[in-house]
């Protein structure tokens, strides 16, 4: 006589060498970042912020070469930017023209032309007869009859 | 033939393994690493996916024992974590159609009886270990799930409540049937 349970498990007792060998991958995998993160935690600072250990451990230190050789190229960039003096390069946006006397009259021919376009009077609207606001009877014309033709 | 012990205390392994201890971790899966394979298997009925979602599982347990507040519920833990995992793949399998619900028939509450019986009262001739096997198979995912828990680690009904995220009423009455289930086949005539 057996009770379920060994039956069960004698069932899928073959598997036990699968088992063994995937518990230990399991373990290799999971454990080494658990490890890392338990004395990491241990000497934080109180005033750290408990998401922090979490960016570091899971953005900044799996891709700690790639942000090594990102920072590697900014200083690259910065070294030089330094080196080639360090001024700005003209904008184009702000490069100084000097003004000659024709284009002085021709800025001006256009601001005069501007200012008559704006100044020029324009035709007025139509003005309406000032609405009366009252009974109809009192804006009838004179000699109008009610139901018929004026008499006049 | 060498049996996992159900009863085996836990808790300082689990409070080591806390730590980050390596061998406890080793002690804890070793114990589990069976039984859970056969609970996996019994839901998802085949062999290569049950070894994918026990050791998705062992991972998970590394990963998140921080969410474990009872010590000595880590096997229920466990059995949870797996459970979700076989829940995700049947999802996978069918398309988002719940074929674990859909197939539970559920008896009414109050047929069912107290379930007092300690799994280790059933007791199975070896002739009819098959039978008892094929028995299994044919319940429904749910009933399966539930009966497989309630046999292998002798979990209360309300772990395996937890485990299962189904109410207690159902859990009793799942079992009820499952449990009436077995036994008619197991004395059906060969």
């Amino acid at each position: 006589m057996r009770t379920p349970r060994q039956i069960l498990l004698h069932r899928h007792r073959h598997a036990e060498p699968a088992l063994d060998w995937l518990r230990r991958d399991a373990l290799a995998q999971a454990l080494p970042r658990v490890q890392r993160a338990e004395p990491l935690a241990s000497r934080r600072k109180a005033w750290l912020p408990p998401g922090c250990l979490l960016l570091w451990e899971d953005a900044v230190r799996p891709w700690r070469f790639a942000w090594t050789g990102l920072a590697a190229a900014w200083v690259a960039i910065f070294g030089l930017h330094f080196a080639s003096g360090g001024a700005p390069a003209p904008a184009s946006s702000a490069r100084v023209v000097t003004a000659t006397p024709e284009l002085r009259a021709e800025l001006e021919s256009q601001q005069r032309w501007y200012a008559e376009l704006l100044d020029s009077p324009t035709e007025e609207p139509s003005k309406s007869p000032p609405r009366h606001w009252g009974p109809r009877s009192e804006t009838r014309p004179a000699g109008w009859v009610k139901g018929g033709l004026p008499l006049s | 033939m060498k049996m996992v012990a159900v009863d085996v205390d836990i808790t300082p392994l689990v409070e080591a393994a806390r730590h980050g201890d390596a061998n406890a971790w080793d002690q804890l899966l070793r114990r589990y690493q069976l039984p859970l394979f056969t609970f996996v298997h019994a839901l998802v009925h085949h062999e290569h996916t049950s070894f994918d979602i026990v050791q998705e599982t062992f991972i998970t347990a590394v990963r998140h024992l921080g969410t474990l507040r009872a010590e000595e519920r880590f096997g229920a833990w466990l059995f949870g974590i797996a459970h979700q995992k076989c829940v995700q793949q049947w999802r996978r399998a069918t398309r988002d159609r719940l074929v674990f619900d859909a197939n539970a028939t559920e008896l009414p509450l109050e047929v069912a009886g107290p379930e007092d019986e300690a799994p280790s009262a059933w007791l199975v001739r070896r002739e009819c270990a098959d039978r008892f096997v094929s028995a299994l198979d044919e319940l429904s995912p749910a009933h399966r799930a539930v009966v497989v828990l309630h046999f292998l680690e002798e979990f209360s009904l309300e772990q395996i409540a937890a485990i299962t995220a189904t109410p207690l009423g159902t859990v009793k009455s799942r079992l009820h049937y499952a449990k009436r289930r077995l036994r008619e086949r197991l004395e059906e005539r060969p």
